[in-house]
């Protein structure tokens, strides 16, 4: 037996949601379209940031498998709100979209709660947005863009309707993988990963041209300034490795972060001069 | 177990891609499918498999793979000719296959992954409102732009040559990466150079991050930002603590001018700012 399509099974959102039925809500005109920033999760999760009553942001996954807005029960927590359903007064969309007074399910779905156990999205993960909310919208999605372009349609989304006595079953023992994929966690010694820290500043400009890169500005009292650093001078490596690009340069300090060191040499009136920049506080 | 763990050996913990996959060999054209909602506000979607079908799929863009039944791998001849069922399969899984061709009306994609799956939450829908088959995810739709729209119940359909990668392989490199990879924290980069210093105590409950300095000539200066600022938004993302802030930072374009949300002086601004590369 494989873990991989364990995983992937848990990670492939479609929660079975049981509910009973609720009233409709208004919703407010609202202007076209809005350009909507996401991210990407490690689980390949379109993941679009919202506040809720004013708190957050919280990270919620794009999900046209979930009928409902589906907000994990910590987030609930925070808001002071049951589990169960409930109302948000406000639903704040990163990039400008507000909804007044949102129907909403209180509850953590099993796979969110085995994600991010896993530590796996790389982000965590604070619930799924679903129909009751994206039925309100024409949304694009791109995955070359850095945003989804949303824009309001006319007419309200459905009211969601239970599966019924018909219904067998749904969850159907996915819940219980999770529990496994957690113990399998523990073997392979995965988990939550430390918090990401900035990088370090060091305040020069950098342009590039025919192979070579030279520091085109210096800004002052900056940790660059602080070292010795000079417009006008050529770049010649950095960490010990040649350098042919502005990216060369910036792949050798993305890894900085501030206190540590950047060891570049550069050229200067056709001598060489080592230079070493202490990465500062600052982007 | 042995199935699992060979592919692990490599130590990858870049978000992202990792294995390319061949691009659909579309012109750049728009292709418009119709989808159904069902009772459950599901879309489902008629999908043909290997040629085989129609089958009735739901359209997830929650789900990062694309998932079929065992009956349509069955029919489809989706399992490899030396397939053996494993001995225990859960739901009738049987992993992660290749498949051929995957077709929405006059949409082909090819060379696609999909788990062969009876999952049992599309089970338990389809009891409700007839047979459904499967899930169409993001390793279909992610290779191109894709428009939803519930008031139309239409799908569009664009190629637009991004490559979704397989989300299994990085998961499970980045699980099985050594400890020490593992606990050395990711450094958030910035595109380019700003030339701003911000702050954000614990206490701070507002919305943004303080501005505590702006260095002279830079970006940030020529758009205007001032120490004392509370910077609210960067290219329409909030920058609430100064993790969001070089998180948005880093996804700006370098050399256009981009909005910067300030509250200063209990008015809300936008300046226009233009990050330069930079360090």
């Amino acid at each position: 037996m494989s873990r991989r399509w364990m995983i992937l099974a848990i990670l492939a959102l479609v929660p079975a949601v049981a509910f009973a039925g609720e009233k409709k809500q208004d919703e407010p005109k609202l202007d076209p379209p809005t350009k909507v920033p996401f991210r990407l999760s490690d689980t390949h999760h379109t993941i679009v940031r919202v506040k809720i009553n004013g708190k957050g942001p919280f990270n919620f996954v794009v999900d046209t498998g979930c009928p409902v807005m589906l907000v994990s029960e910590p987030v609930g927590k925070k808001l002071g709100i049951e589990k169960g359903w409930a109302t948000l007064d406000s639903l704040e969309i990163e990039g400008g979209l507000e909804m007044k007074k949102l129907k909403a399910r209180i509850e953590t779905p099993f796979q969110i709660e085995g994600m991010n156990g896993m530590g796996l999205p790389g982000v965590e993960l604070h619930g799924l947005m679903g129909y009751t909310v994206l039925a309100k919208y024409k949304m694009e999605f791109d995955y070359t863009q850095k945003q989804m372009l949303w824009t309001p349609l006319k007419s309200d989304p459905l009211e969601p309707q239970p599966l019924g006595a018909g219904a067998k079953g749904a969850q159907g023992g996915m819940d219980m993988m999770v529990a496994l994929v957690k113990i399998m966690t523990l073997f392979s010694g995965s988990g939550p990963v430390p918090p990401p820290q900035p990088r370090g500043f060091f305040g020069f400009e950098l342009s590039g041209k025919d192979n070579m890169v030279h520091v085109t500005r210096v800004l002052g009292k900056s940790p660059a300034d602080e070292a010795g650093l000079k417009k006008g001078d050529r770049i010649v490596s950095v960490e010990g490795t040649e350098v042919r690009s502005v990216n060369d340069v910036i792949a050798q300090a993305d890894k900085l972060a501030a206190g540590k060191t950047l060891t570049i040499v550069v050229q200067r009136n056709t001598e060489n001069h080592d230079i070493k920049i202490t990465a500062g506080d600052g982007l | 177990m042995k199935r699992f763990l060979l592919p692990c050996i490599a130590v990858i913990l870049l978000p992202g891609l990792i294995h390319a996959q061949e691009k659909p060999k579309q012109d750049a054209k728009k292709f418009v499918v119709p989808f159904e909602l069902i009772k459950t506000q599901h879309m489902v979607v008629n999908v043909k498999v290997n040629g085989k079908g129609p089958y009735r799929l739901v359209f997830d863009t929650g789900a990062p793979d694309s998932l079929i039944s065992t009956k349509i791998a069955t029919e489809a001849e989706v399992y490899p000719k030396d397939f053996k069922k494993p001995v225990l399969a859960l739901f009738g899984s049987a992993g992660q296959m290749k498949v051929k061709e995957i077709e929405l009306g006059d949409l082909k994609a090819e060379n696609l992954t999909a788990m062969v799956l009876d999952h049992p939450t599309v089970k338990a829908i389809s009891s409700v409102v007839g047979p459904l088959e499967g899930i169409i995810g993001f390793t279909f739709y992610a290779r191109y732009k894709t428009s939803i729209d519930y008031e139309k119940k239409e799908i569009t359909f664009e190629p637009n040559d991004y490559k979704p990668g397989d989300v299994m392989s990085a998961l499970m490199n980045k699980m099985m990466a050594p400890k020490s990879v593992r606990e050395t924290p990711r450094i958030l980069s910035p595109v380019g150079l700003i030339g701003l210093r911000v702050e954000k105590a614990k206490e701070d409950e507002e919305a943004g991050v303080i501005v505590k300095e702006v260095l002279n000539e830079s970006p940030a200066a020529d758009a205007g930002i001032k120490a004392g600022d509370r910077l609210l938004t960067l290219d329409g993302r909030w920058t609430d603590s100064v993790a969001d802030l070089y998180i948005a930072s880093g996804l700006i374009r370098l050399d256009a001018p981009i909005t910067a949300r300030v509250l200063r002086d209990g008015k809300k601004m936008d300046l226009k700012l233009t990050v330069r590369a930079g360090l």
